[in-house]
């Protein structure tokens, strides 16, 4: 035993190695122990810590920042103090310097609230649709995102880490539970027409996971999967007979060799493409829905219909047991985003319509066919928004800056209780009024209800168990049934 | 240092050939008793395709790989200009795949799915995974389909207009062995229905091409 010089605890010589992971010693030694342990992991936990709620996630991130006051959060003394000075709160004058210049007034929302359902959930009119199903909804307010621009605070909410290289929630959910439909990857990502989120795939890598569970782009025309048909790059199709001397060849080489789990792996891999090369195109075939469907969603609209189609091949993936889904709504920032600056009344209502009644339509649909019994919602964006603006800068216009501590997210589905509130902001809804929540607790959330523990979900990289959650990450309870 | 290791006997076994008495006493070759069979990390499989398919460009140096990226990706933009670069062509593009230029934002779909690890953070031990995404870009993405017409060009012209003769050819390049009598049979035959372009296809989605023992 060993006396460790900080803490003035005994420990023992193994433990002071794996702890000093930025000593070689360290590092050697963690990599040496856990070599048997990391062969089982690589191939996935593939088994819950303990029951799940949700067997399915349908995570929906809308890119740009919504702002939270014009939309599900309603603050009547904003209003009343609408054009003045902002009131300077005790504690985040240090932290908001933007805040308490001369001249940063308070805005308003220019937008109607109403109540909706039998929980009385207040939300603007723009989500008219989604306060037809707000008994659902379990909502999430004063969130901390650990940034304030785009590019970190979208990483932080899809991947739990503002620096890039880190697996995206989906990719732990994968790396924890496995794939649920041999057919199909069990972690696929839908997003906007227009364009892809800030940092495009780094949102839904595998980071240092295996790449097998990174996510796999669903296309909304032509071929669903990159690579599925052949003939899209020029050439005429694999026949079966091409697939059959393949398997026979690595058959014939598998056969002369002792260690043939990988060799095995890759055979299996060659069937299942040829099977998705027949099944998969059929997701992205819509013409087995019925009109009433397809006008639920809102296909039936320009306005809804590409929002509308992402929503209703989630539900489709759902039905064929794709475990983790990621829609993107919005493209990078800017105005086909939800970072409106200075332009909030003109381009918000817009992409709410886009959005809205898809949403609505897919959490009736999904509850409808009992569905939604074993599939979890997650609608959120990746910082909040400022309830003041500098005229200095944006003169007349009404917009609304970057904003770190006061984000929303709403809950639906699987194991949430609806009609339920975790959280609250002060009357301006510049900060948390009461405990901090923070993303990790909503990442800690969405693991549990799928079956993991957030503390538990480890994966050794760089001489660490690195987590999702990292060191925290609270379960929040208050929205859960 | 790596001299030494690359030039020991150890690291020189085989994974295929070894005593079964070393799989007694070491079943899990803990003691290194062989080499442990592994699949080639993506850039390598690149390499290879494009050194057997007789194109690969060894020069040293000078202006990244732009690669040409699956049009697929095309409508599902992820990067607010299209093209996302001028792609390199000629033999330019053909360089070792240590040239390839890196995005952040846009890895080269092919060596991504081959657990190429993103260039943001250190890995100090590459994953290896084996998907069907992976299986399915080996069969009908570019790279192998454009390489594989060139390949069997290559056999063609090396090896003649004789059937077997191009067969042959074809498994000394790919897995630096002769065929034997069945596989010779099995191929020609193949050779004579589906063409010259779908065996080349074949023996660069083999696992003994893209295995080492």
């Amino acid at each position: 035993m060993l006396i460790d010089l900080r803490t003035g605890k005994l420990t023992s010589r193994r433990q002071m190695l794996l702890q000093s992971f930025n000593g070689l010693g360290g590092l050697a030694l963690a990599s040496l122990l856990s070599e048997d342990s990391r062969a089982a992991t690589q191939q996935g936990r593939a088994a819950p810590h303990h029951p799940p709620k949700a067997k399915n996630c349908i995570f929906l991130f809308m890119s740009g920042g919504v702002s939270q006051v014009d939309t599900f959060e309603n603050k009547p003394a904003l209003r009343k103090i609408d054009g003045q000075r902002m009131p300077v709160l005790p504690g985040l004058a240090t932290q908001l310097d933007a805040y308490v210049r001369s001249d940063v007034v308070a805005v308003g929302s220019p937008f109607e609230f109403r109540r909706y359902g039998g929980s009385g959930r207040e939300m603007s009119t723009m989500f008219g649709n989604l306060g037809g199903v707000a008994d659902e909804l379990a909502f999430v307010h004063g969130i901390e995102v650990d940034s304030p621009l785009h590019s970190a605070a979208t990483l932080h909410v899809t991947t739990g880490s503002v620096f890039a290289g880190n697996p995206s929630v989906g990719a732990w959910v994968a790396y924890g539970l496995g794939s649920e439909n041999e057919n199909l990857p069990g972690y696929m990502v839908l997003h906007d027409r227009r364009g892809g989120p800030v940092n495009g795939s780094a949102v839904w890598q595998s980071g240092y996971l295996p790449a097998s569970y990174q996510g796999t782009l669903l296309r909304s025309s032509g071929p669903p999967i990159l690579n599925l048909d052949s003939r899209f790059e020029g050439s005429t199709g694999r026949s079966r007979r091409e697939f059959d001397l393949l398997r026979w060849t690595n058959e014939r080489h598998a056969a002369e060799r002792r260690s043939t789990d990988t060799l095995e792996a890759r055979i299996a891999a060659y069937e299942l493409a040829y099977r998705m090369q027949t099944h998969a195109p059929g997701i992205v075939d819509l013409s087995d829905e019925p009109a009433w469907v397809r006008s639920l969603y809102g296909l039936d609209n320009p306005v809804t219909e590409p929002f509308g189609r992402q929503c209703l091949l989630a539900r489709r993936l759902v039905e064929r047991g794709v475990r983790y889904s990621l829609l993107v709504h919005g493209w990078e920032n800017g105005v086909y985003s939800w970072d409106h600056h200075k332009e909030i009344c003109d381009w918000l209502p817009a992409r709410a319509q886009e959005v809205d009644l898809p949403i609505a339509g897919l959490i009736r649909d999904l509850k409808s066919r009992g569905l939604l019994d074993q599939t979890l919602l997650v609608f959120t964006t990746e910082m909040s928004r400022t309830p003041f603006i500098a005229r200095r800068a944006y003169g007349a216009r009404v917009g609304r800056d970057h904003h770190r501590h006061s984000m929303v997210t709403w809950f639906a589905g699987a194991g949430v209780k609806g009609g339920s509130t975790v959280g609250a902001t002060d009357e301006f809804s510049l900060s948390c009024a009461d405990e901090a929540i923070h993303v990790r607790d909503i990442h800690a959330t969405v693991l549990h209800l799928m079956g993991l523990d957030s503390d538990a979900l480890t994966y050794l990289h760089e001489g660490r168990h690195k987590r999702l959650t990292d060191t925290g990450g609270r379960v929040l309870k208050e929205i859960l049934a | 240092m790596h001299r030494l290791i690359l030039k020991s006997a150890t690291y020189r076994q085989s994974s295929v050939r070894f005593s079964t008495q070393a799989s007694k006493i070491d079943p899990s070759n803990t003691l290194l008793s062989r080499m442990p069979g592994r699949r080639l990390e993506g850039e390598a499989i690149r390499d290879s395709i494009l050194a057997v398919s007789g194109r690969l460009n060894r020069a040293r140096g000078g202006p990244g790989v732009y690669p040409r990226l699956p049009e697929a990706m095309k409508d599902q933009m992820l990067v607010k200009n299209w093209p996302a670069w001028e792609p390199s062509s000629g033999p330019d593009s053909r360089k070792k795949s240590v040239y390839v230029f890196q995005r952040r934002q846009l890895a080269l779909p092919l060596l991504e799915m081959l657990d190429a690890p993103v260039p943001q953070v250190s890995l100090e031990e590459r994953p290896i995974s084996t998907t069907a995404i992976q299986s399915l870009a080996m069969l009908n993405g570019r790279l192998v389909a454009e390489e594989s017409q060139y390949f069997a060009a290559r056999l063609e012209k090396e090896a003649g207009q004789d059937t077997q003769d191009q067969v042959r050819l074809a498994f000394r390049l790919a897995f630096s062995r002769d065929p034997s009598e069945a596989e010779l049979r099995q191929y020609n035959d193949f050779t004579a229905s589906e063409g010259l372009t779908a065996v080349c296809r074949v023996l660069f989605n083999a696992n003994e091409f893209v295995h080492v023992d």
